[in-house]
């Protein structure tokens, strides 16, 4: 049971409640920063981090919030730890911290963070509510890594800050601007949904045989 | 800063949504119908002069003074999310008509980015006491020149054209979803790729405008 | 978006109406406690951040050098950083706006182009200058920019390249060898040449980081001549025939300088000699006045200076030099009358007009359309309808015309054209100078129309 709760909370997060695939929550930071792979990682990391603090500050303090001030609690609590996100990444990363600029401080309004503590950690125990974090913010940092991988590589010519080939040879600048952000994502929710449904369908199309098949081997053995 | 040049920037040239990734979530969310992004604009639009002209004056005269400068996010977002209630409640009271097309936007406006997104955006000069140095800012890969806005007066203008500008790509946006929606286009585009898709061409129509001055 | 989140809302929807008819029941202790509850997990959270605070607080100063560590690494704001000398921080480049000095001796400045890029634009750099006996270019990146829409093309990888390691002394305003650029940006890279020198001419002029014989000389100058002279701009002018030519005995004329000022006559300058050996006299209507050339008044001379320099200097003037150069048989006869119906062309007016005994006459003329609409007012010797030569006589915001002047190349230009057709410059310009270029251009076709309609046909013999 305890292994089937962790599989489902990690498939939740990672695949079919992708929050950047599935939901298309987040999209603010998502279009904003996948320019770069290095600055995707790290806003990732940044919302992965705040995640599971708010989900498990969030998922304590439960029985204790009453309800009609759930909101501005949960977004105290966030906008706290956001801050102090901000201020480690300011102290020890500064570049990283520059480049996400303001969209550092906007993880408190990431809708992500907000619809997880509402809707998953404001009513399930301490270690589910880590779980979910974990594996949203996860599937969150897997998903704009990958974006940002393909927008930096045809935008200019890098993989992860590593030049690969001279990006005044060939480089598509579209993908750098903002234009080619909307185009990127678009069809990586495009491509992830055509994946996804084929998935679906084969587990489904499997799940229908075996249950086929035992029904029709017992019969088989009552025929017998 | 001239008043001209908030007002070219904001709505076109910084356009939030468009250039600067502000607000997509209601851009892409909101947008099915004309009339519901009008009223989805009008209230960010309201919400943001406000905050502008409430968090201006909290940041430059009590934050800063006091050196509780790491206090901002927290503080910003406290009052949005109470600015936003108490519209709520006004609108409800006193003008019920206007409430009812604009109130349940209201709710939504809170976690929109844009709103925090311009309050850290008009206090951000303030903050830069080194101006001459420290407000090279490498956004996005590219230099741009953030217009920030230097005094109260300015603060406000900001909010009120940043929100139009917002205001105005979310109803055209509108507008060719009316049409794009209805297209017949493979199954796993429809819905968020192809608005994805649409925005994409926008925001190749609005980069137009920072090769203009 | 999915179903379960459109079940929270309506979940939420629910949570929100039963909490209000709990409210209705008047419970005035559930509103209290959830005030309460607020209220101290924002007390919490702002204590949990003062903590933080505290022990991750950048100060201001290690931002500062922080952002400049990316120009100089080495960066660590100096306690004797100096302020910036605001009456000297214009140069012919452009502007210097702010300056920072470093521990170890380094300089970082804030430095404007003057208009020269894109659509009359203007790029600001910081510029960080390393300390030493040799100062170079340390370090560079683009502040900001007026006006350059592709300024986008000048990416990280050219920052840490051009003008990397280049002395100050030589930085050249020109494109860097090699740049590989992408058309387009062309004015932007001038820009940023043209920031660049204004620093590297602020560190030379106004902070003395290095300096060269010719600065020293120019120093020397401007020492003697004083404050009643302020704002002459002096162009050395290296031509080693003339420096050669003016030598008297042993004692060797080490520079010779050009300096003019808007609305006022131009001077010369010959500094003979170095260091605590130095003599210098400066000469009004030296340059331009051939005729009267014994009159050529002496403006200042260093003490104890010999007389035999000053006649030498008083005797030998450029304007003479060149024309003797270029044109050798011409012998002065006198001033001739400009005739006003040619005299103003369309990009240009003629001033004066030198006869000669051989029918060879030299037309002075002004030419528009330079660099910041500025002018260019040359001499052009013509005889027999042909160019013989041509010499700058004066201009007005003309950084750049110490390149033409300094240019053999640009010597030849025009020399042995017909003055009967329109005569342009083609490819064979110095680069960086072009609107310079132009003025001098309008110049002389100015005084080619003025001499096509008032000399004889068929040429003077």
């Amino acid at each position: 049971m305890k292994k089937e709760r962790f599989s489902q909370i990690a498939l939740d997060g990672l695949v079919r409640q992708n929050p950047t695939f599935r939901l298309v929550l987040g999209t603010c930071p998502t279009l904003a920063i996948t320019i770069s792979a290095i600055n995707s990682f790290g806003m990732g990391m940044a919302v992965l981090f705040v995640l599971v603090c708010s989900n498990v500050i969030i998922s304590l303090l439960r029985n204790v919030i009453p309800d009609r001030v759930r909101i501005p609690c949960f977004i105290v609590i966030i906008a706290t730890f956001v801050t102090i996100v901000s201020m480690f990444m300011e102290a020890f990363l500064p570049d990283l911290f520059n480049s996400l600029g303001v969209f550092l401080a906007l993880i408190v309004v990431n809708c992500i963070i907000l619809g997880r503590a509402e809707s998953f950690a404001s009513h399930n125990p301490v270690g589910a509510s880590a779980l979910d974090g974990l594996f949203m913010g996860l599937g969150f940092t897997v998903s704009v890594t990958l974006i940002a991988i393909v927008r930096e590589l045809l935008g200019s010519a890098s993989f992860f800050g590593i030049e690969l080939w001279d990006a005044s040879k060939f480089s598509i600048k579209f993908f750098t601007s903002s234009a080619g952000a909307f185009l990127t994502y678009g069809l990586f929710i495009a491509i992830f949904n055509v994946c996804y449904n084929a998935v679906e369908r084969k587990l489904k199309h499997n799940r229908a045989h075996k249950m086929l098949k035992p029904v029709t081997a017992e019969t088989a053995k009552e025929a017998e | 800063m001239d008043v001209l040049g908030i007002i070219f920037s904001a709505l076109f040239a910084n356009n939030f949504v468009l250039a600067q990734f502000l607000g997509i979530c209601p851009f892409l969310g909101v947008s099915k119908k004309p009339g519901s992004a009008l009223g989805m604009g009008l209230a960010v639009t309201a919400v943001m002069v406000i905050t502008c002209a409430v968090t201006y004056p909290i940041y430059t005269f009590v934050l800063l003074p006091l050196g509780l400068k790491y206090l901002n996010i927290i503080v910003f977002i406290l009052v949005i999310a109470s600015l936003v209630q108490m519209l709520e409640m006004i609108l409800k009271k006193f003008t019920p008509g206007l409430y009812s097309s604009l109130g349940i936007y209201l709710p939504l406006v809170t976690t929109n980015c844009a709103i925090l997104g311009i309050a850290k955006l008009v206090t951000a000069e303030a903050a830069a006491g080194l101006a001459n140095f420290s407000t090279n800012m490498v956004v996005f890969g590219k230099l741009v020149k953030i217009n920030m806005a230097m005094s109260f007066g300015e603060a406000v203008l900001s909010g009120l054209f940043y929100g139009l500008g917002f205001t105005l790509a979310i109803v055209l946006l509108s507008g060719l979803r009316q049409k794009v929606d209805r297209l017949n286009v493979a199954k796993s585009l429809r819905g968020f790729p192809m608005t994805m898709i649409t925005a994409c061409f926008m925001a190749m129509a609005f980069y137009v405008f920072t090769l203009i001055g | 978006m999915s179903k379960e989140v459109k079940n929270d809302v309506v979940e939420t929807n629910e949570k929100t109406a039963s909490a209000e008819k709990a409210m209705k029941k008047g419970t005035v202790i559930q509103a209290v406690k959830a005030i309460a509850v607020l209220v101290i997990i924002c007390l919490v959270c702002g204590i949990l951040l003062a903590l933080c605070n505290d022990l991750l607080y950048v100060s201001d100063d290690v931002k500062f050098d922080r952002a400049m560590q990316k120009i100089y690494p080495n960066f660590k704001k100096a306690d004797d950083s100096p302020a910036l000398d605001t009456a000297n921080a214009k140069t012919p480049y452009g502007e210097v706006l702010d300056l920072v000095k470093s521990s170890d001796g380094a300089y970082i400045l804030t430095a404007k182009s003057s208009n020269i890029g894109f659509s009359n634009g203007t790029v600001t750099v910081y510029v960080a200058v390393s300390g030493g006996e040799n100062p170079t270019v340390a370090g560079w990146s683009i502040k900001e920019n007026v006006g350059q829409s592709f300024i986008g093309n000048i990416s990280e990888k050219h920052q840490k390249t051009w003008f990397i390691g280049q002395s100050i002394t030589v930085v050249n305003p020109e494109n860097p060898e090699g740049s590989g650029l992408g058309s387009g940006a062309t004015h932007t890279e001038n820009a940023i040449g043209y920031a660049i020198n204004a620093a590297a001419y602020y560190c030379i002029n106004v902070l003395k980081l290095v300096s060269t014989p010719e600065s020293e000389a120019k120093d020397a100058l401007v020492a003697l001549l004083g404050t009643e002279y302020d704002g002459y701009g002096f162009v050395a002018v290296n031509d080693a025939e003339y420096l050669e030519a003016c030598k008297v005995g042993d004692k060797e004329l080490s520079f010779y300088f050009e300096g003019t000022k808007a609305d006022s006559d131009p001077l010369a300058a010959y500094v003979y000699g170095e260091d605590d050996a130095r003599q210098i006299v400066v000469v009004k209507d030296g340059i331009t006045h051939a005729e009267r050339l014994e009159e050529a008044a002496v403006v200042k001379k260093s003490e104890g200076i010999d007389e035999e320099l000053v006649a030498k200097a008083q005797s030998r003037s450029y304007f003479e030099y060149q024309i003797q150069k270029s044109h050798a048989g011409f012998e002065f006869a006198g001033m001739g009358e400009v005739n006003e119906e040619f005299a103003t062309a369309e990009k240009g007016t003629v001033n004066k007009i030198y006869l000669s005994t051989d029918g060879a006459i030299i037309v002075e003329a002004t030419g528009n359309g330079g660099f910041m609409n500025g002018t260019v007012t040359i001499n052009v010797i013509i005889a027999d309808r042909e160019i013989k030569g041509w010499s700058i006589v004066s201009n007005t915001e003309q950084s750049y015309i110490s390149n033409i002047i300094n240019s053999t190349q640009a010597s030849t230009w025009y020399v042995g054209s017909s003055i009967d057709g329109a005569l342009e410059l083609g490819d064979n310009k110095v680069t960086g100078t072009t609107m310079s270029s132009t003025a001098i251009n309008n110049a002389v076709n100015t005084a080619c129309y003025y001499a096509r309609n008032t000399l004889p046909q068929g040429g003077a013999e």
